[in-house]
């Protein structure tokens, strides 16, 4: 557990490296900006609060949520609206990719560039419509040339937000579902006969004079104006039927309550404190009485507190986009980690084990951790769904049912982590046996998931790609995995493989699922599950690969050392 | 009975064949070995593509051979226990459903078509294009027989099989190499058609090398380059062809529109004092010149043809009142300017020969000669004879020309040499060489490619192609349309709304075929997988067909696999009050 704490916290430096200084005018220092969050805007194809508009916008220029640690991402809007134009020429779009740095005579050793410099650059946009002419071929683009069209959306981004074409505030005839449009689009006409909409475009104009002149009242009252005013659907559907369309739906309040909130985040931090708690009430052998029965409840609370914050949190994200919440690695990230609680919690319970618990709440704690400070590999963002996997209830059930087996295969494995330390102390075996039963356990429940998941997976793809299995990367590579914890529980049953072997074989299996899970998506990048495919992370995958393999290496050397009979 | 049925399984399960086959460690090592096997398949896939995997894992008889192994270790492993304990039971019903599942995959394998359908925006098709090729041949362009030809990783030589059409001792299959790239030399022959190479220039960008044939399948006879279309074409009367002026009528229309209100003059109705109106709009013919010149005087008539056609209109609105004149000619143009803003004209002018209105090269194959001729709007701006190897300035675009080769009559030659496939890319074609044929010396035929001669007054011709089958009715593309999500140009649904015909050509059904949403029809399913939309051309979806004669059991063999596993952990959990381990 500790290798992973301190796996997260190296990668956490490392995206804290020194960086270029950014300068603003203090002027956009000067204000509260609140009331103007929770303002409907069309970003990205969806309504959504303009926080998370901002905060989305941002992170996809400057790779994280704000111009400056300072900034913040709503401060870092309006500046990039309002000051682009002395930001153009300053060090803040993000291009941490070392080779394409190289290639466009950047210096590799920093992570950031200019738009100045950046959109000057013949080299870059020579790479990156080499790789749209490579998918226009159905050819794979190379790395390189995927970073550069990676660059080139952060520069596309820039100069959106820079000419403030990112601000679509005012909702347009076709009503909420429909396009909306800049302040400058909206024809005379319409305003003419809506007042409404008048208000809307004035408290646009008002809301930036107020931030460039550090107005707050003007700036609290024309954000509240934005925020709060209906629109008479007359002018804008043309059908005169005197209703009013409420700018500010539901689902965007949910969003901005789950973008103030961070639930996932409350989840890791009563994670963390489960698990130190489970920690402190532990003793020498599992089932003897504890040494902190308030500890030990403290532990379970606090789990019982992290499966409500993860509640709450996958209940504000499936009603903000309308769909199960497993469409990208950030959402099956998140996924997996509930899994984790919601088996390993009632196993805990059942088995009355303290050491089930502390896997539980170090393994969970760990992926939220990834989860929550990792957004250039694991985009939160909501993005509508690409076409193939629009409202499908298969699609939804197969995902679902893949994403929570992985859930009990990382419980298998913080579990064998745990038995396989055993060898390192004296008289564990009784331990040892119990973890390999837990283990056991989860490997079963995990493979009858995956099972069912993969079964699912092939239906849904008879229904919609007209075949049942087509050998597809994400598919063999499911199967590579099932294959593996076969192996494992058919060894144990032929008495191949003892009590050790459950354990490592718990860990070791677990890299199948590492490969079909990120692997498929962010290494291969090949098949059909095209609209998984990312980068980044490679390093810190292959630093726990490598961290793990040589972990489990010194146990089964240790094991072997012990017991040489075997 | 039941003595009986135990000593037989006691009897099979003493057999050495069967306990080996039935064995737990078998198993495990047989798991393992199709896992590692998988597992390069994908790094293949990833390094390469899906169809290099195909060949060089999945496609393969060893990779049968071991799915095949896997089947009987699961079915010896379920008959060695027969007949089964009660607790055995979840067991039994797991490995029967994979052993129903596995015998689905084969059926698939047996009987199964996955082959895809292109169909553009207004045509029919019903062949489909499966993933495997055969030389085919052809007398008079009418099939005649074909072989299949195996996609093999190696190159080979040698007698590797018949060439069709000729039964017995005739023209063999010499070579075959797996990947090639292909050289194309045209020769002149004296019963060849048609082909001529140019080149087009287009400011300071490099020049677009264009190739065009007649009654070649192998060659388009029109393209798309330097944004004009340029194509070539059999010219019957030398002199209608250079006629800049053919007596196609000429045909001119008009129509004013001021806000709900139009009003529209057919060219039999632009006479002097006509007037037609509509709500407050009121238009008014004051003059009509047929052939407009301005000189000295104003506007004047130079004949009655209808060569630059020019009208004089009174307008009213109600609130105003003026007089316009507009040029058939020159569309946009408008007397007034932008004085009347509220009021839209459309104008529709069509000169003799009715001529096509993008910029258009037609190369025309005259005996030994090669024409050319220019249009553009509606007009034909040049005709000539081209000499080759002159750089012709043509009045379109500021496009210069250049014919490189002329031959009236010539022969497109094949070479292939083996080329390894590179990583990321489209695989190479596979090419195979036929010799001891009429036509002489041995001759290369890639993938898409083919030749022709001529025998005993037939022509014949071999041809590589991809295999297709013919659907047993048709798919007509109706239209095809790309959604969009709101604000961006993401694509967020395809859909292809087709008509199912029969194969006369008569509607036999409607339906939209999309994402998800796929067309059943007499046993096939129609899927969305991919499109081609380019400037200038329909739209083309491209469908994936569909027929498995193994999906029942797969489905079942599922369905079973995931009920008793649930089954067996539940048994297992129920246990679980036990000592652990």
């Amino acid at each position: 557990m500790k290798k992973f704490l301190a796996l997260a916290l190296c990668m956490a430096g490392l995206s804290r490296s020194a960086e270029p200084e950014v300068r603003l005018p203090a002027s956009v220092q000067k204000l509260d900006l609140a009331s103007a969050e929770g303002i409907a805007v069309l970003a990205g194809g969806r309504v959504k609060p303009l926080l998370v508009a901002a905060t989305e916008g941002v992170q996809e220029i400057r790779g994280r949520a704000g111009l400056t640690r300072e900034l913040g991402p709503m401060r870092s809007w309006f500046a990039l609206a309002l000051h682009g134009e002395s930001l153009s020429g300053q060090k803040i779009i993000y291009c941490p990719n070392k080779t394409l740095r190289k290639e466009i005579g950047l210096d590799p050793q920093g992570q950031f560039a200019s738009f100045d410099e950046l959109a000057s650059n013949a080299k870059l946009q020579a790479l990156a419509e080499s790789a749209d002419e490579k998918d226009r071929s159905r050819l794979r683009p190379t790395p390189l040339e995927r970073a550069a069209r990676e660059t080139r959306r952060r520069l596309e981004k820039f100069l959106d937000a820079r000419a403030g074409a990112t601000w679509r505030l005012l909702p347009g005839p076709a009503g909420l579902e429909g396009e909306w449009r800049l302040p400058q689009e909206v024809p005379v006409h319409e305003i003419a006969v809506n007042p409404a909409l008048v208000g809307r475009v004035e408290a646009v104009r008002n809301l930036f004079a107020a931030f460039a002149t550090g107005n707050q009242a003007l700036f609290d009252s024309s954000a509240r104006g934005l925020s709060e005013n209906d629109l008479l659907t007359d002018s804008l559907s043309g059908l005169g039927n005197g209703q009013f369309l409420r700018t500010r739906p539901a689902h965007v309040e949910a969003e901005l309550a789950l973008a103030k909130f961070h639930p996932f985040r409350w989840a890791w931090i009563a994670l963390l404190v489960s698990f130190l708690a489970a920690w402190i009430s532990r003793s020498t052998a599992d089932t003897s009485p504890p040494k902190s029965r308030a500890a030990l409840v403290a532990s379970a609370g606090a789990m019982g507190l992290a499966a409500v914050f993860l509640l709450a949190g996958f209940a504000l994200r499936v009603f903000v986009s309308g769909r199960a919440p497993v469409t990208n690695m950030y959402e099956t990230t998140l996924w997996v980690g509930f899994g984790v609680v919601l088996f390993g919690g009632p196993l805990s319970w059942i088995y009355r084990s303290r050491a089930l618990l502390a896997s539980v709440a170090a393994a969970g704690c760990v992926v939220f951790v990834l989860a929550d400070n990792l957004p250039t590999v694991l985009d939160p963002s909501i993005k509508p769904l690409v076409p193939v996997l629009r409202s499908n209830f298969w699609l939804s059930l197969h995902v679902l049912t893949i994403t929570i087996s992985y859930a009990a295969f990382l419980l298998a494995m913080a579990v064998g982590n745990l038995g396989i330390a055993q060898v390192f102390r004296k008289d564990s075996e009784p331990f040892q046996k119990t973890l390999a039963h837990y283990a056991y356990r989860s490997m079963q429940l995990g493979l009858l998931l995956l099972v069912a998941g993969i079964v699912l997976g092939g239906v849904w793809a008879d229904y919609s790609w007209g075949r049942f299995w087509g050998w597809d990367p994400k598919e063999t590579w499911s199967l590579i995995a099932a294959l593996g914890y076969l192996i494992v529980l058919h060894g144990r049953f032929s008495g191949w493989i003892g009590v050790f072997g459950t354990l490592m074989g718990g860990v070791l299996a677990f890299f199948g699922v590492v490969m079909a899970w990120y692997g498929v998506n962010f290494i291969l990048a090949s098949g059909l599950h095209s609209y998984g495919f990312s980068e980044g992370g490679t390093a810190a995958m292959g630093a726990f690969v490598a961290i793990q393999g040589a972990f489990a290496a010194a146990c089964a050397a240790r094991h072997r050392k012990a017991n040489p009979q075997r | 009975m039941t003595t009986s049925s135990s000593r037989k399984s006691r009897i099979l399960r003493n057999l050495p064949i069967v306990r080996t086959l039935a064995s737990l460690k078998l198993a495990v090592v047989t798991m393992g070995s199709l896992a590692a096997i998988l597992a390069v398949g994908t790094l293949i896939e990833s390094r390469y593509n899906a169809d290099m995997a195909r060949l060089l894992v999945y496609d393969r008889w060893w990779f049968d051979l071991l799915l095949a192994f896997l089947f009987l270790n699961i079915l010896f492993s379920v008959l060695i226990r027969m007949p089964l304990k009660r607790h055995q039971y979840a067991f039994g019903c797991i490995h029967l459903g994979m052993l129903v599942l596995l015998a689905g995959a084969f059926g698939t394998r047996l009987g199964g078509l996955d082959g895809t359908i292109e169909i553009p925006e207004g045509s029919a098709s019903m062949a489909v294009r499966l993933p495997e090729t055969v030389l085919r041949s052809y007398l008079d362009e009418r099939f005649e027989s074909e072989v299949p030809l195996d996609r093999s990783l190696v190159s080979d030589s040698g007698d590797l099989g018949p060439v069709p059409g000729f039964p017995g001792n005739g023209p063999r299959i010499v070579q075959s190499i797996p990947f090639s790239k292909i050289y194309q030399k045209t020769s002149p022959t004296p019963d060849g058609t048609p082909i001529v190479e140019l080149a087009l220039m287009a400011g300071e960008s490099e020049p677009i090398a264009l190739r065009l044939a007649l009654d070649h399948p192998a060659l388009p006879s029109r393209q798309d380059a330097a944004s004009l279309h340029v194509s070539l074409e059999p010219v019957g009367s030398v002199a209608a062809f250079l006629d800049t002026t053919p007596n196609i009528p000429a045909a001119l229309s008009l129509e004013c529109r001021h806000g709900k209100n139009s009003v529209e003059f057919a060219l039999g109705e632009l006479v002097p004092g006509r007037t037609k109106n509509d709500g407050m709009l009121e238009v008014g013919v004051v003059e009509f010149l047929p052939d407009a010149r301005i000189g000295d005087s104003g506007l004047a008539n130079q004949s009655g043809n209808l060569v630059n056609p020019a009208v004089r209109l009174k307008v009213s609105t109600g609130n105003a009142t003026w007089e316009e004149i507009l040029y058939g000619r020159v569309p946009g143009f408008r007397f007034t300017g932008d004085a009347h803003p509220e009021v839209s004209w459309k104008i529709e002018y069509r000169p003799h020969g009715g001529a096509a209105q993008a910029p258009t090269l037609r190369l025309g194959a005259a005996g030994d000669s090669l024409l050319a001729r220019c249009e553009r709007d509606g007009r034909i701006l040049a005709a000539f004879h081209v000499l080759p190897g002159r750089s012709m300035r043509l009045p379109l675009e500021g496009v210069h020309a250049s014919v490189g080769t002329w031959l009236p009559r010539a022969d497109l030659r094949d070479s292939c040499v083996e080329v390894d496939p590179a990583p990321g890319a489209a695989l190479p074609p596979p090419a195979i060489r036929v010799g001891q044929g009429p036509w002489g010396a041995p001759r290369w035929i890639p993938l898409g490619g083919f030749f022709g001669w001529s025998e005993a007054g037939h022509r014949r011709i071999l041809s590589h192609e991809e295999r297709r089958t013919a659907l047993p009715f048709g798919i007509r593309l109706d239209s095809f349309k790309v959604g969009t999500n709101p604000g961006t140009m993401d694509a967020a649904s395809y859909e292809s709304f087709v008509t199912v015909v029969d194969s006369l050509g008569a509607p036999l059904d409607t339906a939209r075929i999309a994402m998800n949403e796929p067309l059943q029809h007499g046993g096939y399913t129609f899927y969305q997988a991919s499109f081609v939309q380019r400037p200038g051309a329909p739209s083309t979806t491209i469908l994936s067909v569909n027929r498995d004669p193994g999906r029942p059991f797969k489905y079942l063999g599922s369905l079973l696999a995931v009920i008793s596993i649930g089954w067996y952990a539940a048994e297992r959990l129920r246990k679980r009050t036990e000592t652990p381990a």
